[in-house]
């Protein structure tokens, strides 16, 4: 079971404080609106109300003050009960300037003079907040629905995100963590989509490069100590040899083995150095390897047909010679060898195609299983060789990438092999 | 009319001329007396008469009540018009007087019936008398009376309707004007119930050509009280004159008018020195009696309100011709 790696939240949480926020301080402003709003309609309902009730009260004034005036108080109290329940009125009632208990009345009554010393005085109901905010009820309903739709999309997006983001950021943080090596495998199990799934793949990549590339400086800081420690036992050999009696054809035989040794010796202390300022140019190394390469398999009944397409001469790679003929005729060996021994062909396509050189290097051999060729490429990685170490198309993808180039291999099982490499060039 | 009429057979055309204010209400407000005797006051007139109808006479009633300014209105039962003071007066009988009438009358004429009284509760006659019921009559164990209160639409209800039409009463008590009971006249008429009815003695006064109607198609009997006795010796000769002045029959609230008339008339010729509240006042009480009206002598009581007068009952024939119970 995978342990997840305990991380904050700390941007999902400030976005999802954002959006609550956002949401908040929008719910405040539509409330506080719809509030004013509401008492603003309320004092005019109150205001129109009042003036209702007034005409219609100036309807039945009359009569109702006659029928005060002559004691016809029954009939009167039905009445105006009936008035008050209609209108929702808390008190109707006659006043007079001779009524001991006189209330004062208050801003929201309403009184109509019907006598020089006779009114009728009319409590309105006073309408609470909440009473007033309810006669918008459908306003609330809505709020309610856009604060929930708010909420809602809030929640979806903060899961969003953390299901096609955060997790899968976290998953990759995982897999760097616990594995030195395979991190592209781990990598494909993590669930991520899109542009997501890019960035995953191509850091995870990028990971295992990395990785690599401190194995191999590693290697090559041991390799150019043992170069250099060698070079010193090389130079006493050379001095032995000049001053030795041996016979001249031993002699020769043996200064051309160490001047062997000591060009591979300086080969390994260059690949060390910093590279930059390297430039070849990539005809002349070509056709320099194709003499050597078909002088190498005359014997063998394998053809190597080079076709060089629209290139001046001039064109040269950041690699030095010895570096990209190294390259390609390694590229060239597993294409004779692709051919278990049988004899073949292998097509050199070489291109400029925009402001990159293209070499395609073919062959009819026996092609690779497609799970293969996914691991080709990879250190260790070999196919098809008894002895083979897979440092070959290794070595060329790292050299091709580090000077910005790229190394794509399709392959078909039986029917062969095609690598690409592009790489840039100046002039 | 008939009140200038009879003011100007005690005064004389000019002195009726020089002295009488005249005011009205013709918004048909429901206060519109208080409207108009308050505007008079303003004026400051020395007496106020006229106001006819409980409603009216009762608003006025408590407007001067106090004022110690001479009032009289014609007609008027309404009890309150006895609490006014000493200066307030009414040519009616009291509504205590009309309504014991009645069922007197009731008692004379349907004895051990079962009768509905039917009450405009908006009518303020209908509604005093309504009260007086209550208070002093409906436990009296000789007769047997129902209230039922028209509705807003002046009709009985179905419910109430429905005793009528079964037969459940013998006669119907109206206390109400006959202007407030066309509707339930028509009600009455098309439910085909028709049992006698007992009218208030407003019925002496309304709307004539209602009430003949009304009592043409009816078979049963009508009666009615009023203080008019038509077939005295003073009502023939008002008759008599009103018709050399005016050229028709005089109705019995042109009688109320002639008779007003002829009171005021006779209380301003009795003032001595200058018209004011007080002179006028004090030469009504001179002698509160007065003679040779349409009702015949007419006395006052010294502490105001209704007068001496008492109704007696009439009976509507379908001849249109009236008989005394």
């Amino acid at each position: 079971m995978r342990v997840m790696t305990k991380v904050k939240y700390t941007l999902l949480k400030k976005l999802l404080l954002m959006q609550v926020t956002v949401v908040l301080l929008g719910a405040i402003a539509i409330s506080s609106t719809f509030l004013l709003s509401s008492f603003m309609i309320a004092r005019s309902d109150l205001e129109n109300e009042k003036k209702q009730i007034a005409s219609y009260l100036l309807l039945r004034a009359d009569e109702w003050t006659a029928w005060h005036q002559v004691g016809m108080t029954n009939l009167l109290s039905e009445e105006m009960n009936e008035f008050q329940n209609q209108n929702r009125l808390k008190s109707i009632r006659f006043v007079s300037s001779q009524d001991p208990v006189s209330k004062k009345p208050n801003e929201q009554d309403l009184v109509i003079q019907i006598l020089p010393d006779l009114w009728i005085q009319v409590e309105l109901e006073k309408q609470n907040l909440l009473q007033l905010f309810w006669k918008q009820k459908n306003v609330v309903y809505s709020m309610l629905i856009l604060t929930f739709f708010f909420l809602s999309v809030s929640y979806f997006s903060f899961v969003y995100l953390r299901k096609k983001v955060h997790q899968p950021i976290v998953q990759l943080i995982d897999s760097m963590k616990g594995n030195m090596s395979g991190v592209r495998d781990v990598s494909k199990r993590i669930i991520a989509t899109d542009e997501m799934r890019v960035f995953v793949d191509e850091i995870s990549s990028l990971f295992e490069r990395i990785k690599t590339m401190e194995r191999t400086s590693a290697l090559g800081v041991i390799t150019a100590q043992v170069t250099h420690d060698l070079m010193s036992p090389i130079s006493s050999l050379e001095v032995f040899l000049e001053n030795s009696s041996i016979l001249d054809d031993e002699k020769e035989l043996l200064s051309l083995s160490v001047s062997r040794i000591k060009n591979i010796a300086a080969d390994l202390l260059e690949r060390n150095r910093n590279v930059n300022g390297r430039f070849s140019g990539i005809k002349k190394n070509i056709d320099e390897l194709i003499v050597l390469k078909n002088a190498e398999f005359s014997k063998c009944n394998f053809n190597i047909i080079c076709e060089i397409d629209g290139l001046t001469g001039e064109e040269a790679i950041p690699l030095s010679g010895l570096e990209f003929q190294r390259m390609v005729s390694n590229l060239i060996n597993n294409a004779y060898e692709s051919y278990e021994g049988k004899g073949g062909v292998v097509k050199i396509k070489i291109s400029k195609i925009e402001s990159r050189i293209n070499i395609r290097i073919i062959d009819f051999g026996k092609g690779m299983a497609k799970e293969i060729l996914a691991d080709i490429g990879n250190f260790g990685t070999s196919f098809g060789k008894a002895k083979g170490s897979g440092i070959g198309i290794y070595s060329a993808k790292e050299l091709v990438n580090s000077i910005g180039g790229e190394l794509n291999i399709t392959s078909i099982r039986g029917d062969g092999t095609e690598i690409s490499i592009s790489l840039p060039y100046q002039i | 009319m008939a009140f200038e009429f009879g003011l100007i057979e005690s005064l004389g055309e000019e002195r009726t001329t020089k002295i009488l204010v005249r005011n009205q209400d013709n918004s048909g407000s429901k206060i519109g007396a208080i409207k108009v005797a308050n505007e008079l006051l303003n004026q400051n007139v020395a007496a106020l008469f006229g106001f006819s109808g409980s409603h009216d006479s009762v608003l006025v009633g408590k407007l001067v009540s106090g004022k110690n300014i001479l009032t009289i209105v014609p007609g008027s039962m309404h009890n309150d018009l006895a609490s006014f003071g000493d200066a307030f007066y009414t040519t009616g009988h009291s509504m205590d007087l009309e309504v014991q009438n009645t069922i007197e009358f009731i008692d004379r004429t349907f004895p051990k019936a079962r009768g509905a009284v039917i009450i405009n509760r908006y009518a303020v006659a209908s509604s005093s008398a309504e009260k007086i019921l209550i208070e002093k009559h409906l436990n009296n164990p000789r007769i047997s009376l129902k209230l039922m209160y028209l509705n807003k639409d002046l009709n009985l209800d179905e419910v109430d309707l429905k005793f009528l039409r079964d037969g459940k009463f013998n006669f119907l008590y109206f206390t109400a004007y006959p202007e407030a009971m066309v509707n339930f006249a028509n009600q009455l008429e098309k439910s085909n119930i028709d049992i006698p009815v007992v009218a208030a003695s407003s019925w002496g006064l309304g709307d004539s050509d209602l009430l003949r109607r009304f009592i043409v198609n009816k078979k049963s009997p009508l009666y009615f009280s009023t203080d008019w006795i038509i077939h005295s010796k003073e009502s023939k000769h008002f008759t008599n004159i009103f018709k050399l002045k005016f050229g028709k029959e005089p109705s019995p609230e042109n009688a109320l008018g002639y008779d007003l008339g002829k009171i005021v008339g006779e209380t301003i010729s009795r003032v001595e020195g200058s018209m004011t509240r007080a002179s006028v006042l004090k030469a009504f009480k001179k002698n509160l009696c007065f003679e040779r009206l349409s009702v015949g002598r007419l006395c006052f009581m010294e502490t105001g309100g209704h007068s001496s007068i008492k109704p007696v009952f009439y009976q509507f024939k379908s001849d249109k011709s009236l008989r005394i119970q």
